[in-house]
């Protein structure tokens, strides 16, 4: 007569094999983070190479500080763009309507 | 009583080497093979300490067998597919052969083997749960999603179908 529920030894190493299968998981999470670190770098330093060089007009804005400025394009030619900046003063500007 | 907090690998090891012969015993008698059956127990610990931050350990016992049953179903489906069972008994049944750690050919008895395959997996589940993993009917009931009376139920019809295709075989 066989028993139908006899129990039955697992194959030995088993704790092992557990534990090499975790330490592969802990390296593969590692390198996984150190690849996505790597490439946010990367595309964050792609983005900073890539940003648009602010133009002469900007930075003319930027350095009248907050005056308000006036641009008049004075002269253009096939490679440079000249742009005349002035801060107004307000209560002496003329009535620009 | 058993301790409540987080599931750290020491706590997983302790774990393993307290289920790891249940759990084996359990899936054995779903994929028949030694190798798949051991590759099952540690897939599921795999899988329940990828999932160590939503684990609590009061129900940890549970959730281990609940994955080793899904995966040992699965195994047992994509088998019968594919006709790998077939192909294994083309191959003069390999899997009882030479796996050294399993049945050995005496023990194998091909009467018990087609029984226990015979039985609806609802309740295969509930007979192996009980005869191996030392739980309680109230947490057999919580692995399986069904209520604790249903539990006894199953068990009840499930040896009665193994005594009648078996008769005198029969032995618990």
């Amino acid at each position: 007569m066989k028993p139908v529920f006899e129990p039955l030894k697992p194959p030995p190493g088993g704790l092992q094999r557990l534990q090499s299968r975790l330490r592969q998981d802990r390296q593969r999470r590692s390198l996984r983070w150190t690849a996505t670190t790597a490439m946010l770098v990367a595309a964050i330093v792609l983005l900073w190479i890539s940003r648009p060089s602010p133009s002469p007009t900007s930075n003319a804005v930027s350095s009248a500080a907050s005056q308000t400025v006036a641009v008049n394009r004075v002269f253009e030619s096939d490679a440079v763009v000249f742009y005349e900046v002035a801060g107004l003063e307000l209560a002496s500007a003329p009535d620009l309507r | 009583m058993k301790p409540s907090g987080q599931l750290t690998e020491p706590v997983l090891e302790r774990m393993y080497t307290r289920l790891e012969k249940p759990l084996y015993n359990v899936v054995y008698r779903w994929v028949w093979d030694s190798a798949e059956a051991s590759d099952i127990v540690q897939e599921a610990f795999v899988r329940l300490w990828s999932m160590r931050a939503r684990v609590r350990l009061d129900s940890a016992d549970a959730l281990v067998y609940k994955i080793a049953l899904n995966l040992a179903s699965k195994r047992r489906r994509h088998r019968k597919t594919w006709g790998w069972t077939l192909f294994e008994s083309w191959m003069g049944q390999s899997a009882e052969a030479s796996a050294e750690t399993a049945l050995s050919s005496d023990q194998t008895d091909r009467a018990v083997r087609d029984a226990v395959d015979a039985l609806p997996e609802h309740l295969r589940s509930v007979v192996m749960l009980c005869a191996f993993s030392e739980m309680s009917y109230a947490e057999v009931a919580k692995v399986l999603d069904i209520p604790p009376g249903t539990v006894g139920s199953r068990r009840n019809k499930a040896l009665a179908q193994l005594r009648d295709r078996l008769g005198e075989e029969f032995s618990q």
